[in-house]
């Protein structure tokens, strides 16, 4: 959790820092990195310990998980120290900007070379590649490695709070192999830390929902905030938020939400202020880009010249949703069936999981149906969706781990 | 009496689709005119109502078919096509319907919850899906690694991108840094040559300009 948290706070203040006008350097990521330590010391010498746990025996079953996790966790650890960047849109871009901005130390001149298409994404790949480059590595792969461990660990840590380890090692190792995450481990992409901050942000809420801890509160909330300092464009971070206000309301701790919001909303804002700037223009408020993504489609249905060419695609698109969202996670998906099933059975009440991931759907679909009327190359990059909706494996395995557990 | 009677349809239909993995696939449709997957469900359903728990090792076994089922994936994605068939006799492309059937009528061993046996049947699926993909994945990465443990930068890159990296560093080689790059505007013919953003990476700091090719 420690290098999770700390590697978006590091490539967060270079950033701050940079635009602040102290060059990308060694001594600013020195700097960089002493901050968070002593954040994170303040937090272990005044946030008080989770109760320790009773110590368990480790039996077989726990012995043959943790083996194979350890084996599998191996092979993404060799990569990362072996492997190259070599992905299309890792040289084009995320590793291209890092370069520029080793080359020169400023973030503003890099975007001068690259031209617009450096504000696609945030930048937090690329100055995590920035960081390893200036600690004088030739390669930043094991960036990834170490990501994908931590989060197992992380995950497999939520897990065990009210799992067994046989349980909790189990859960992990689903996550280990959920559609693309460990693929995604060895090749230099943003969707895999979008996956662990979303992921984890909405695992912590729902945890949040359980425990009524303030503590997952936050951390629900700065994870989310940390996965828009990744991808910026998809508003699934949203949900999360909208989860949370939810939950704060039904347990009448609305301060747990404005101080999360608080946490949250600099993260939030921090690139979309940034990119506004440079383009002159003033950044768009969460809210304003939900509304102009509804006149977007209010425009389109109401305009007969386009309504005639936009009544087409919605089968198209349904078949494109459904071939690229839906069916390379169906694994997943049958979990989630699978705990709708039980939940039906024995009356549940407990479905915030599933109004998450099946908000998560409608989102992704309304965007996607956006892209298709706004966008003549829509469907071009089918890979693209299909990646995009890699968060939705941990969110449906913990929810749906919890929830068997504990019936079963 | 009935019990028995619809375990020993279920390990029959299980046998049955272990036939197109001893043949080729669709050999056991144009027999019976069943699509394997049909008959799958029907073991699912038939296992769903038979269900009982009369062995404790059925999960181990299971463990053991999971694990054979990998090895042969693997095997069969980290060398040539036809591999496994022409040293096992075996279709691996036809495994998969009858590895889960397998498991799904072994379920009907080891658990006598509906609620219990439903988990095994998705956790089933899920591994007997995406654990091969993940074992494959990680074979290729350290066949990689094992073929070329010291291996340079280039080398590397020159493994994932073949000529086009060639060709990179040739122009690299042979021009200054303040050359300017031509490249072809036909994406769709030349995908790799033709990407501004691509040869970029690999000439920068050189200018690269897109000229309109007849």
């Amino acid at each position: 959790m420690i290098f999770l948290l700390g590697s978006g706070f590091v490539t967060l203040s270079l950033f701050i820092m940079n635009w602040l006008g102290v060059p990308v350097s060694l001594l600013s990521l020195a700097l960089s990195v002493t901050i968070f330590a002593s954040l994170y010391l303040l937090y272990k010498r005044f946030v008080p310990k989770d109760p320790v746990r009773q110590k368990e025996a480790w039996s077989k079953v726990d012995y043959f998980f943790l083996t194979i996790i350890i084996l599998l966790l191996l092979v993404v650890m060799i990569n990362g120290l072996w492997g190259v960047v070599s992905t299309w849109d890792a040289l084009t871009l995320y590793d291209f900007r890092a370069l520029r901005i080793v080359e020169t130390g400023s973030i503003a001149q890099s975007a001068q070379i690259q031209g617009n298409y450096f504000y696609a994404y945030p930048l937090f790949t690329s100055l995590a590649h920035v960081s390893l480059y200036l600690l004088g590595l030739t390669s930043p792969m094991i960036f990834y490695a170490l990501l994908f461990t931590s989060f197992v660990f992380a995950f497999y840590q939520l897990l065990h709070r009210t799992l067994s380890r046989a349980w909790a090692l189990f859960g992990s190792l689903l996550v280990i192999i959920a559609p693309h995450l460990f693929w995604h481990a060895q090749i230099a992409y943003t969707n895999l830390p979008y996956t662990i901050y979303l992921g984890l942000g909405a695992v912590y809420i729902l945890e949040y929902a359980r425990t009524g801890n303030r503590r997952d509160a936050l951390f629900g909330a700065i994870l989310t905030g940390l996965s828009t300092w990744v991808r910026s464009v998809e508003p699934f971070w949203l949900i999360n938020i909208f989860t949370l206000l939810l939950i704060t309301l039904s347990k009448q701790k609305f301060f747990d939400f404005l101080l999360s919001l608080v946490l949250f909303i600099p993260l939030e804002r921090v690139w979309k202020v940034y990119v506004a700037m440079a383009h002159n223009v003033v950044a768009p408020t969460a809210l304003g880009q939900v509304t102009n993504a509804v006149k977007t489609v209010a425009t389109a249905v109401t305009n007969t010249t386009v309504s005639t060419s936009i009544s087409k695609p919605i089968y198209p698109v349904i078949t494109y949703f459904f071939a690229n969202a839906v069916r390379p996670f169906v694994p997943v998906l049958a979990l989630f069936a699978l705990g709708i099933f039980f939940k039906v059975i024995h009356k549940s009440r407990a479905w915030l999981g599933e109004f998450m991931v099946f908000s998560y759907y409608c989102v992704a679909f309304y965007g996607t149906y956006i892209f298709s009327i706004s966008q003549s190359y829509w469907d071009d990059i089918p890979g693209s969706l299909e990646r995009m909706m890699m968060f939705i494996s941990p969110i449906i395995i913990y929810n749906f781990l919890i929830y068997y557990t504990k019936k079963s | 009496m009935w019990r028995k009677i619809s375990l020993l349809i279920l390990f029959l239909a299980t046998i049955l689709l272990w036939i197109d993995v001893f043949t080729y696939q669709g050999y056991l449709e144009s027999q019976v005119h069943l699509p394997s997957k049909l008959i799958l469900l029907g073991v699912f359903a038939l296992g769903a109502l038979t269900r009982r728990k009369t062995s404790s090792s059925a999960l181990i076994i299971s463990i053991l078919i999971l694990a054979l089922y990998c090895l042969i994936v693997v095997i069969e994605g980290s060398t040539a096509q036809g591999y496994v068939f022409a040293h096992l006799r075996l279709r691996p492309e036809s495994m998969f319907v009858a590895t889960l059937a397998t498991l799904f009528a072994l379920a009907t061993l080891a658990t006598s919850h509906l609620s219990n046996y439903l988990f095994y049947v998705v956790i089933s699926f899920y591994l007997v899906r995406l654990m091969p993909i993940v074992i494959t994945q990680s074979s290729v990465t350290l066949r990689e690694v094992v073929r070329a443990p010291f291996a340079s930068y280039d080398q590397k890159m020159a493994l994932t991108w073949g000529d086009f990296y060639t060709h990179m560093q040739e122009i690299q080689d042979t021009t200054n840094e303040d050359s300017v790059v031509t490249i072809p505007s036909d994406v769709k013919k030349y995908p790799l040559d033709g990407n501004a953003f691509l040869v970029r990476y690999f000439v920068y700091p050189r200018t690269v300009v897109v000229e309109d090719t007849p």
